[in-house]
């Protein structure tokens, strides 16, 4: 099963996580200064040294994924699932996705580093994300020497990244925070912090269907159990926070808000069409009336992430096999949370 | 109004960015605005990001990268130094981009580099994982590493045992997990583990 739709520790309040470590070969330029040969060259290097290594067996566990040979909607497909960067969307020579076949362990190659590890795990697991995205990269980093400065650490192209690379982000779902005006305040502080606080779909991304994605921004003169411990705790924290704020707000109006849990789900179960926005913010409130137990005839949060997973535009068309305008999305879009809808309804039964 | 970068605060300074012929009105709050610093066009990352909204254009750029350094003359040492001997990259290239063109860079543009690092990073110095593989190390301390490591230095003189520092690291976060999900059990196991290797 793909990780994303499994369950996770803290999955209510805690989407997903993601650990990311970015490399550059020694003796290479980065690749914003690479040419066609050296780009041929430096793809083939990471590739052939992933193989050799014995966290690749069984070879029929990954998929080599060269972005030259891919569609672009097979290439935002990838992208909405967060398993490709939009600068691995741009054209250019050697790009390619190593990715499992449970989708939570990849090396993106070529991206604005030579080597970005990319590991993801379901809920609040740091530590398991840690834990598989060093195992791939300690593997490379014992064969192919890497880009190091005594005092400035791994060496990455851009110096916000040098040191550690190391950048861990959590994807929160803060409806009660966000609803209760709070998010505002805790979001000065996380800044002031050193941490990036941005939508779901990264920087410049609007918070859409209360999902927050915090990372820090420190990747130098802490070490990497500093990083992810401060995390952990800051996480814990706003977590702590998010259901204090959930309960107040259930305190104030339960009926409110089991009306607008409920309403959700009967415009879900019924629409004929819908557009993404709206489709994101009914799921958010769906998914709020599941954690909450205002709704609890058996509709999980597993479902709601496999509707999540396939609601964008290039999903949809990937499912569909076929290129679709603006009407015809949202009729897809309308019918796929329907489907899965039902389907739930009927497991519950 | 809601503020288009953060989304969260309100917003009360309007701006207005042209690129290619395209325009567009920014609401943004005191601290984006601040932060931004898009007067003198110098963060094309974050720039574009408002050209595309919905995907990070630039993985996690920080707004203050250059800080006060954006518009002001260069100085005598940064004329000095046109290009970094290696690749090529330009002091302006790395402005306008916030990429540095290889390893050499770094000491190219050393000045600037700490002035950068300074201001975005916790310190100037790397104190987390080193590389198993490091080539100044080999170099020059390839006997020392096989005194200390014979096993490891057997076969491969370049190679230096990982430090146990690294295997610790995941440990005690899954530790601090456990204890937080009061999973006694495998908390024990796991103390177990990180003092056998705190010990060896």
């Amino acid at each position: 099963m793909a990780w994303y739709i499994e369950n996770g520790p803290k999955e209510e309040t805690v989407l997903s996580t993601r650990v990311r470590i970015a490399r550059n070969l020694e003796d290479m330029p980065f690749p914003n200064r690479m040419n066609p040969e050296q780009e041929k060259e430096t793809e083939k290097l990471i590739e052939n040294t992933f193989l050799s290594l014995n966290i690749s067996r069984p070879r029929s566990n990954w998929s080599i994924v060269r972005l030259e040979e891919m569609g672009k909607m097979q290439k935002l497909a990838l992208a909405e699932k967060h398993l490709l960067s939009k600068r691995m969307l741009e054209p250019g020579c050697g790009k390619t996705l190593i990715i499992n076949k449970e989708e939570n362990l990849s090396i993106m190659i070529l991206e604005e580093d030579h080597i970005r590890v990319q590991a993801m795990s379901a809920g609040l697991d740091l530590a398991k994300a840690y834990k598989e995205a060093t195992d791939l990269t300690y593997g490379l980093e014992d064969k192919i020497p890497m880009a190091w400065n005594d005092d400035y650490g791994f060496l990455t192209a851009c110096p916000t990244n040098t040191g550690t690379g190391l950048r861990a982000s959590v994807m929160l779902f803060l409806p009660g925070l966000i609803r209760t005006d709070r998010m505002r305040y805790m979001s000065d502080m996380l800044s002031k912090a050193g941490y990036a606080v941005r939508g779901s779909s990264g920087e410049g991304s609007k918070v859409m269907g209360y999902k927050v994605q915090v990372s820090n921004q420190l990747t130098l003169g802490l070490s990497e159990e500093e990083i992810l411990r401060d995390l952990q705790h800051l996480v814990e924290n706003l977590i702590e926070k998010e259901e204090e704020s959930r309960s107040k707000l259930l305190q104030a109006d339960k009926l409110g808000m089991e009306d607008k849990v409920w309403r959700a789900r009967g415009i879900l179960e019924n629409a004929r069409r819908i557009n993404y926005e709206e489709a994101v913010n009914l799921l958010a409130d769906l998914r709020l009336g599941v954690s909450l137990g205002l709704i609890n005839d058996g509709l999980s949060l597993v479902s709601l992430n496999r509707v999540d997973t396939n609601i964008g535009n290039a999903s949809l068309q990937q499912i569909s096999g076929k290129e679709l305008i603006d009407c015809e999305l949202d009729e897809s879009r309308a019918r796929l949370i329907r489907d899965e809808l039902k389907g739930a309804n009927r497991r519950i039964r | 109004m809601i503020c288009d970068q953060c989304n969260m605060n309100d917003a009360n300074i309007q701006m207005r960015l042209t690129r290619n012929g395209e325009t567009i009105d920014l609401n943004l709050c005191p601290g984006c605005a601040a932060k931004l610093q898009i007067e003198g066009g110098m963060m094309p990352s974050l720039f574009d990001s408002f050209f595309s909204p919905g995907w990070p254009s630039h993985d996690l750029i920080t707004p203050a990268l250059f800080g006060s350094d954006i518009g002001r003359e260069p100085g005598q040492l940064q004329r000095q130094i046109k290009a970094c001997p290696v690749c090529g990259q330009r002091y302006e290239d790395f402005r306008k981009t916030g990429l540095l063109g290889c390893s050499t860079c770094y000491e190219t543009f050393r000045p600037w580099i700490e002035q950068v690092l300074k201001r975005v990073q916790r310190d100037t110095r790397h104190t987390g994982h080193r590389p198993s593989l490091i080539a100044d190390f080999r170099k020059s301390s390839q006997e020392a590493s096989q005194s200390e490591s014979p096993a490891a230095g057997a076969g491969d003189a370049g190679v230096k045992a990982a430090e146990p520092k690294d295997k610790l690291t995941a440990l005690k976060l899954e530790l601090s997990q456990a204890v937080q999900a009061e999973d006694y059990n495998r908390a024990a196991k796991l103390r177990d583990q990180i003092q056998g290797l705190e010990e060896a």
